[in-house]
């Protein structure tokens, strides 16, 4: 049905500027620096000093709501320190949030902080470690924003998190667009994929390499994913789950950012233990070799993958390697095949 | 009669993750559009006044009453931001005249382009009501101006915009006649009849 007038009206309407809009990277500055501000004005809302306190309030309380408060408003408007950066392969570049906030590229050794948003360019990959030990891993096209050591935000792409339970298990939430995932002592892979627009994500996978993580959807729903496991979310609310084995090749790019480690002087049974978190191969060692621990290794595998890694520390400690379809193992010379 | 909006806001002040992108999502564009039609396209003075509004807005929430609709409080907000944009850049272009001096840089910012006297009459008053249209269209309630340019811009039919809307063909059609009544309305108070125009 049309109305009389309903061309008439068009022209009329069509006679108006009709502007573009805004830029996707601008667009996504103002998100960062509105979220920034919503998250202050909330803390600022819950602040202790603007409840109404009991007058029995014991003093002790008030003085450390006090200086809970001080804390609070001297650290929420200034970035903290998330990770180092210890390893690139590409352009990876930190979006600083906020009304001037601009770009840089990424160094080797450099601190990234909680108001940055890293982008890695298609050929791109980073390695970072937090403070506590988390190893973080973008790969190529990814984009994540760090909000805090405990929180991250995974905008498009992938996120490789490696929580070693060895090291404590530091706590981290990863914020997708359909829920957020929560992690126990593990290694896992969040994917986030977008629409045909570019601009929005159509759905988000989990894939758990080690351990047991937990997504929960933005209506509060827990879904728990396991070791060998990927969980796809669409935007539609589907839920797909389906196997993968810990050596998929999804996880081959992960290879070329493996975590660098220094060798000279330590054992080879932290080397060993390196490399299995690296490819999720478990690698044991046969009768006849001596107790891993014992040997210690000297020289340096950076810049090496773990493969070419393990083939180097082998020859230089006279070992033969064989593979196996669920492990490696060390042998004597002798055993070679 | 905006209990949507008070119930956006609500979840924002209630820390709701999906309310605050909805939120986002739903404004930034509009008040980016706002913006740009007050500041003759100038996308990054309306990018900053946009993001500026919003940042104010999501800080000082105690702020919206639901008296007003979500977008009306926001583009006051914003109208303030570009007000103080556009002061600063004419203090940072030390001009002299300061328009900032007799308040008229704040007048800039709340109209559409000023006319060029040397303008003929008939060209100004097409820039006028271009102007108009498009400040309607901008301020029209929920998802009125969209629909409108849906329809008339991209030349869009009810089903695609009820495919759009992720509503029925009737509802969209509804909200259609309802966004032509707005529009109409909207363009008789600030003293244009649409039908003369036509």
């Amino acid at each position: 049905m049309t109305e009389p007038q309903d061309d008439d009206l068009g022209r009329l309407i069509r006679r108006a500027p009709r502007y573009p809009g805004p830029d996707l990277e601008a667009k996504q500055r103002a998100f960062d620096a509105v979220s920034e501000a919503w998250r202050a004005g909330r803390a600022e809302t819950r602040s202790p000093l603007r409840r109404a306190w009991p007058a029995a309030a014991a003093a002790a309380a008030v003085l450390v709501a006090v200086a809970g408060l001080t804390w609070q408003r001297s650290t929420a408007p200034s970035a903290v320190a998330v990770a180092t950066v210890q390893r690139i392969e590409g352009r990876v570049t930190a979006i600083k949030s906020g009304w001037f906030g601009g770009s840089r590229e990424l160094t080797v050794a450099g601190a990234v902080t909680s108001d940055e948003t890293l982008q890695t360019a298609a050929d791109a990959r980073v390695v970072l470690r937090e403070a506590n030990g988390l190893s973080l891993r973008l790969a190529p096209a990814t984009r994540v924003a760090l909000l805090s050591p405990q929180d991250l935000r995974v905008e498009s792409g992938e996120l490789y998190v490696d929580a070693d339970p060895a090291l404590g298990a530091a706590p981290l939430t990863v914020q997708t667009a359909f829920g957020s995932v929560r992690h126990v002592g593990t290694q896992y892979a969040v994917r986030s994929a977008s629409d045909a627009t570019g601009r929005d994500a159509s759905s988000v996978e989990v894939a758990v390499r080690e351990g047991r993580v937990q997504l929960t959807r933005a209506a509060g729903e827990a879904l728990a994913i396991e070791a060998g496991q990927a969980l796809r979310l669409g935007r539609g609310g589907d839920v797909v789950r389906r196997p993968l084995p810990t050596d998929d090749a999804s996880w081959n790019w992960l290879q070329q950012t493996a975590a660098p480690i220094e060798i000279d002087g330590h054992t080879l049974a932290e080397f060993l233990r390196w490399y299995s978190r690296e490819t999720g191969k478990p690698v044991t060692v046969s009768a006849g070799v001596a107790a891993p621990q014992t040997i210690r290794l000297s020289g340096s595998i950076l810049g090496l993958t773990p493969d070419e890694a393990l083939a180097a520390v082998a020859a230089s400690t006279d070992l033969a390697v064989r593979r196996f379809a669920d492990h490696i193992e060390l042998q004597p010379p002798a055993a070679r095949p | 009669m905006h209990a949507s909006d008070r119930q956006l806001v609500a979840d924002l002040r209630a820390g709701d993750e999906t309310g605050f992108r909805a939120f986002f999502e739903e404004y930034f564009d509009r008040l980016f559009r706002f913006a740009m039609s007050r500041t003759h396209g100038d996308a990054d003075l309306s990018q900053e006044a946009a993001q500026r509004a919003l940042c104010r807005a999501v800080r000082k929430l105690d702020g919206y009453r639901g008296e007003a609709s979500l977008f009306t409080w926001l583009a006051q907000i914003c109208r303030n931001e570009l007000a103080d944009l556009l002061a600063a850049r004419q203090r940072d272009a030390q001009r002299a005249p300061s328009l900032d001096a007799d308040g008229e840089v704040r007048d800039l910012a709340h109209r559409v382009a000023g006319p060029d006297s040397a303008e003929p009459l008939a060209e100004q008053q097409a820039r006028d009501v271009a102007g108009a249209v498009r400040q309607v269209l901008d301020e029209l309630p929920g998802r009125y101006g969209e629909v409108l340019e849906w329809k008339y811009f991209d030349d869009s039919s009810v089903d695609q915009i009820a495919l759009r809307l992720g509503t029925s063909f009737e509802a969209a059609q509804s909200m259609l006649a309802r966004a032509r009544t707005a529009f109409r309305s909207a363009m008789a108070a600030r003293g244009w009849d649409a039908d003369t125009l036509l």
